[in-house]
């Protein structure tokens, strides 16, 4: 074993900064977006591919449809879950900065801020909801991928 | 001369007593991989901080006691 070169201490320095963390995880949750934005459209195609009875449709036009619903879809889910990526690890990177601490409750609290802003919309009613919901659901994804 | 040896050898001492007792506050075990985590490097951070400002209290408080 040997001494950390300054290389890798500023490396690690870069990757422990809250703002680094976010926009990669902002930007992996709008790739991750896209993918199931043109996986979904591909499941539902919403009768782009119908036609009235005894005429097909011209394939060129089915393509540029279906091209057009992917667009629409990929659009939607990317921002989805970029946000959802951004705030998640923003919101546990600085969480886990104030503890000091390593331990599985940085998910619970990072799930949980993260989930009632997201359904901050609806009202109170709603970001408690979402925010026990998503709280559970992170806390069982970091126990289950080799969490503490 | 021998001031000068003694002094480097207690700045040594000082500096691995710091890494000892940060390293068993702050490293959270079981040790489930090998490079600091945000919260960890936190925790050195501010352990050494209060380390050295422990340091020069006492230091302080030593040298005003003569």
């Amino acid at each position: 074993m040997q001494m950390p070169t300054y290389d890798l201490m500023m490396q690690e320095d870069m990757m422990n900064n809250c703002g680094v963390k976010s926009a990669i995880a902002g930007v992996m949750g709008g790739a991750l977006g896209v993918a199931f934005g043109v996986f979904t459209a591909s499941l539902d195609t919403q009768g782009i591919d119908a036609a009235p009875m005894g005429e097909t449709k011209p394939t060129r036009q089915v393509l540029k449809e279906t091209w057009m619903l992917m667009k629409e879809k990929s659009k939607s889910y990317a921002k989805g879950f970029a946000g959802m990526g951004f705030l998640y690890s923003g919101t546990e990177c600085m969480i886990e900065k104030y503890r000091a601490k390593h331990d599985n409750w940085n998910a619970t609290l990072a799930g949980c801020a993260t989930g009632g802003l997201m359904a901050a919309p609806g009202g109170p009613k709603a970001m408690c909801f979402g925010c026990a919901s998503f709280a559970a659901f992170s806390t069982a994804i970091e126990y289950f991928t080799g969490g503490h | 001369m021998a001031m000068a040896a003694t002094e480097l050898e207690y700045r040594v001492e000082l500096l691995n007593r710091m890494v000892a007792s940060c390293h068993d506050k702050c490293s959270a075990k079981p040790y489930k991989e090998g490079v600091l985590s945000v919260g960890e490097s936190s925790c050195v951070d501010r352990c050494a901080a209060k380390y050295w400002q422990v340091v020069a209290i006492v230091g302080q408080l030593l040298g005003s006691a003569k």
